[in-house]
Parts: C-alpha cells; structure tokens; sequence
C-alpha cells in the first residue's frame, strides 16, 4: 500500500515518479580567463566550443525549462562562469522567482564587491572558490595567470562579508600538498562553511600534464593526515575530501538518476565524469530527453556499462581514454530512437 | 490491532526543519531533499506517507495515525495499515526525521542482571546526560583519561565530535548503539558502536571501563553477540581503529576474537603507529 522508497530501495519502474531532474550543472561557457593545467573541462587550452555556445536567448530558454521543473539545485559552472555575467544575473532572477536554489563555481577572479552584493540581491545561494595553493607562486604555477590568487582571497572576503554561504574547493596536485594546511589555517576566520580538498581528476587539461601534476599516493596519506589533524581542530567550518566518483557509486547503484550536466554547446552529459553526450539542448527541450530516457540513464547499457567499471580516479582515467577512441560520440537518445534494449 | 500498546501509544514527531527541497512528482509522489544526513537525502514518497508525514506532530500516537489513515483511505484492511504506519515510521526514524519525548519502544532496553550488583542495558535518547556525565568523569576527550579507568577509542574519530549533539542525533535511529554497564546503580563501563549505511561492518567508536572491574568478558561479550541480532544491517565484523596502548580492554577484545589486520606506520603522527582490528561475525 504504502511506498517509501530511498537509495537503492527505489524501484526501476519507479524513476518514472521523478518529473525532472532534481541536480542541473550548466556549463555557461567553455572560455576562462585563466590557464589552469588541471581544468577537466579542457577550458584553458581551448575556445572549442565558444563558437558552439549557447545564445543568450537558447541559455534562457533552458533556465526557464528548469524553472518550471523546480530542481533542487542549479549551478553554474564552467569555464568560468562569471564571464557571461549578465547572462548569469538574468537566470538566477528566473530561477530564483521560482524557489530555484542556485549556486556558482568559479575561480573568484570576477568577484569584486560589487558582483558579491548583485549576487546576493538576486538570491544566489550558495559559490565554490577554487584555491590550489596558500601563495601567489603555487596557486598561479597551476592557474597560469599572475594576480589569480590575490583576486581570489579577495573574493572569499566579499563574499562572506556579504553573507553569501562559500565553500572552497581545493584540488590537490604534487606542487600543493604542504599548503593545505596552512591555506586552512590563514581561512580559519574567513566565514567559509567548508573547505573541501579534491583529487586530480586525469580528464581534459590534466591529462597533458598528469606526469608533472598528479600527487602521489604517500602525498594523498600526507593530506588525509593533515585533514584529520585540523578536522580534530574543530573550527567553523567543514574540512573533508570530496571524492568526485562517488554519485557514479550511487547512482548506478540506485538505477534512478537525478541529474544532469548541460554543456556550453548544448550538450547533455550523465555525468561529468561521463563526458558522454546523449543529446544536445539545441535540438529538445530538457523535459523531453527527461521524459524519453534521461531519467534512466544509468540503465541504459552503454552507460551503465561505463559508469560499472569506475571504482577510482584511476579507473576513471581509463575509462575517459576509451570513450575517446572506441565510444562513437554523436548520439541522441530522441534523434536516434535508442530504446534501452540496445546498445551503440 | 495486535500491536503492543507501547508502540500503539509512541508518539513520533516529523522534524519538519530538516526538510530542504520538496517537489511534487508524477502520479502523487512527493520527493524531499532533508538537510542531513547524507543517507535520507533525495526521497521519493508516495501520497499516503505524506500523509502521514504530515500529522506525525509528536501529539498523534501510532494509534491516531492509523485511525486517520483508515478514515482517509475507506475499506484498506487493518492488519495492513497499521504494519505499513509502523514499517513507515521505523523508516523515518532510521533516516534520522522523528523525534520523540518518551521512550521508544522501537529500541528495547535488552537489559540484563550479572549479578553481584553488575547490570547492562541498551541507552537511549534519555541517558543522554547519564552518558555524558560518564565520559566527562573518565576524561574522553583528555590526552591523559582518569587513572581509574581504561578507554580504547577509534582514532579516527575526533574528540571533539563525541558530545551532546552527536549523541542526540545518533539516538534518533536506531544505528547508534550505547550500552552502559552498571554496579549498583552507578555507571562503570559502556561501548559506543555504529552501524554504518549499506555497509555490513560495525564501527567500534569507544569502550571505556573501570579498571577492575569482574565482568569485563560477559559485558563485552554480551553486546558483541547481541548487535548482530537487533541491528537492521547484514553484519559481517566489526572494526576498531586503535594506537598502539595495550590496556586488560585490549586483551579483552583480543579473547573475543579481535585480530590485528592492518598496521598504517606513524599514522597518528609523532612516530606512532595506527592499528586496525576486525572481528568477523
């Protein structure tokens, strides 16, 4: 009679239910004003897709889609966002109208005072800062563009002194690891809610220079050790490590899917960590690819086959490389009337 | 209803604050984002367990709830309502979402007599500040606990997180289990373990107990042998993370049946080592 259902206890047929996703990430653009030699996304050595952008008016139309659909969570991410911040201002006023929650990644480079207060206004809730570093010299060796960390502290201050909640991101690489601690230790009265240290992901720019770049596992120990020590501290705010594979665990677990990433050209990702189109924006409205598969998207062979054989960032580097040259890649799961019998 | 009248009169109260995000979905269905934990976000419930979502207030006993649903959904049969009402809000409170003000009989006390003055039973959420007293008394927290007592504690569980809040929050399932050892009436001793979500190992957070105490291998060997039995999880061990202090609590866990399995070299820092125990049900 009565149905209650929660991780993996939620039943296939039971996807259906969903309405929409309830977790959208739109990467507003692939352009950065910075060159990080980690950017997953390739945005730093690549302007790939800016002629491919989506327009301010296909960018609406999708805000206004998800409006509807009331998601749990829209982020903006990217590139860097804050390189279309008009287009951002609208959205978040749209999004917001509609109870939307909405949050920003970005690199901090963008955010003065006044960007802070305009953000708050429009009822952003909550912007991740990427900090690689506690000095100029290590932050910028990976960000590549001199003033990045100035600018980036500067924007932790404006936007705590605002009262926007912001948490930083932390990616670990082999030039980093004796800074966490003190980067940690400089933030403790900032007003952050949490600061979370995140693996290498080896996709996009980080596959060029993963030799230079990717920490080593005693360096991983080193972190993990530092982390408890302050964790022990008990300061304001969240110290952890993220582990950026963990919605593939449970979502191909749980069958159901709950998510989607839009590229900046339209694309549909399962995951970012599938960078797998399985339609494009550009062509269907969100709702129908919801309606017509996205919401099972985990189990649809190809990717569930995928997303099985990830248990670690290493896992997950092979994987990506596969897709690169055995996966065919312009696919649509309208266009191509795939059913989820059939494989591709 | 053949219910036991303890759970018939439970009066459960729905923490509304914890609700983050709710939609309404397709055919009725209602999904809810809750603030914490990580375990019950993202829940899909269908239309009668919002229904009774909505009047678990903490003044409906199981009773009322079950009365209501009867009134709203005309001819559904007895047995089964009262067996989901209670199935739903065993659920809820595993995810963390009831509170309750009296005792709940959905975690049974397992009391037992030792004998010689020496009794165990299963805390709960009114034992709070009994628990508490006790660990301040040994020194939990301190580098250095209380001479007259002996404490193993996971070391990678930080100090500071064992407290009030902690407690409370754990007791609101029925995950956290506390047993407390007393000798007439005073608390001597207690282990303080966790079920862990979708995961079959038993995580020991601490034991501490009076040094000399005469029962030390029943109390340990009670609760060990018991939690499998009560606990909702298809346990397979138990796990311990511990430095390197040998102490008779450490010689106990050991006769159970602990065995070192792992050593991670100068992991705690200042050149000591940790080490991990597993007992395997």
């Amino acid at each position: 009679m009565f149905e209650f259902n929660y991780n993996k206890e939620l039943d296939v047929k039971q996807t259906q239910y969903y309405q929409g996703p309830l977790y959208v990430v739109l990467n507003i653009t692939n352009r950065c004003n910075l060159k990080c030699l980690h950017c997953f996304n390739g945005s730093s050595s690549t302007n790939q897709c800016s002629e491919y952008e989506l327009s301010d008016e296909e960018v609406i139309n999708v805000v206004k889609d998800v409006a509807r659909l009331k998601v749990a969570n829209f982020c903006f991410s990217g590139g860097e966002p804050l390189l279309r911040k008009e287009l951002i201002y609208k959205s978040i006023k749209i999004l917001s109208s509609h109870g939307v929650r909405c949050s920003i990644v970005s690199n901090g480079t963008l955010i003065d005072y006044n960007v802070a207060e305009k953000l708050k206004l429009l009822g952003v809730q909550e912007i991740e800062i990427s900090l690689d570093g506690n000095c100029s010299e290590t932050h910028e060796r990976l960000r590549g563009v001199k003033g990045s960390f100035e600018k980036a502290l500067k924007s932790v201050e404006y936007l705590c002194a605002i009262g926007i909640t912001t948490s930083i991101s932390y990616t670990l690489n082999s030039w980093n690891v004796d800074e966490v601690g003190p980067l940690i230790e400089r933030l403790k009265d900032s007003g952050i809610t949490s600061f979370y240290i995140r693996p290498l992901l080896v996709m996009g720019e980080a596959s060029f220079h993963k030799e230079n770049i990717s920490p080593s596992l005693q360096q991983y120990r080193k972190v993990f050790k530092i982390m408890k020590k302050y964790q022990e501290q008990n300061y304001n705010f969240e110290i952890g490590i993220t582990d950026p594979i963990n919605h593939i665990y449970n979502l191909r677990n749980r069958v159901i899917n709950n998510m989607v990433e839009i590229q900046s050209n339209g694309d549909l990702f399962p995951s970012y960590c599938i960078p797998v189109p399985i339609g494009n924006i550009k062509r269907h409205p969100l709702k129908d690819y919801w309606d017509k598969g996205l919401n099972r998207i985990w189990e649809f062979t190809s990717i569930g086959r995928l997303a099985e054989g990830i248990y670690s960032n290493k896992d997950l580097e092979k994987i990506i490389s596969n897709i690169k040259t055995e996966v065919k890649m312009d696919f649509d799961i309208i266009d191509d009337n795939i059913l989820f019998e059939g494989t591709w | 209803m053949s219910l036991d009248k303890k759970i018939l009169d439970f009066k459960p109260r729905f923490k509304k604050s914890n609700v983050a995000y709710s939609r309404e979905e397709n055919d009725g269905y209602v999904s809810f984002r809750f603030q914490s934990p990580g375990t019950s976000n993202e829940t899909i419930l269908n239309d009668t367990c919002v229904e009774i979502i909505k009047i678990c207030n903490g003044q409906n006993s199981i009773k009322d709830i079950v009365d209501h649903i009867m009134a709203t959904y005309e001819g559904a049969p007895l047995d089964l309502v009262v067996k989901d009402v209670v199935e739903t809000v065993q659920k809820l409170m595993r995810m963390q979402l009831i509170t309750w003000e009296e005792e709940n009989p959905f975690i049974p006390k397992y009391r037992i007599d030792l004998g010689e003055g020496y009794s165990i039973y299963r805390a709960d959420y009114s034992d709070i500040p009994k628990i508490n007293n006790f660990f301040k008394l040994v020194q939990i927290k301190e580098d250095k606990p209380y001479d007259n007592y002996q404490i193993c504690l996971n070391k990678y569980i930080p100090k500071w997180s064992i407290n009030s809040e902690v407690l409370r929050t754990g007791f609101l399932t029925d995950m956290q289990y506390i047993f407390m050892l007393e000798k007439d009436g005073e608390v001597v001793g207690t282990t303080y373990s966790v079920d862990n979500n979708n995961k079959c190992i038993h995580t020991i957070i601490s034991l501490v107990c009076k040094k000399d105490i005469l029962c030390l291998d029943s109390f340990v060997s009670y609760v060990f042998s018991l939690i499998p039995q009560i606990s909702t999880q298809n346990l397979t061990g138990y796990r311990i993370h511990v430095g390197n202090e040998e102490n008779e609590l450490m010689n106990v866990l050991k006769s159970t049946g602990f065995e070192k399995t792992l050593t991670l070299e100068n992991e705690i820092g200042f050149g000591k080592d940790l080490l991990e125990y597993n007992y395997y049900i």
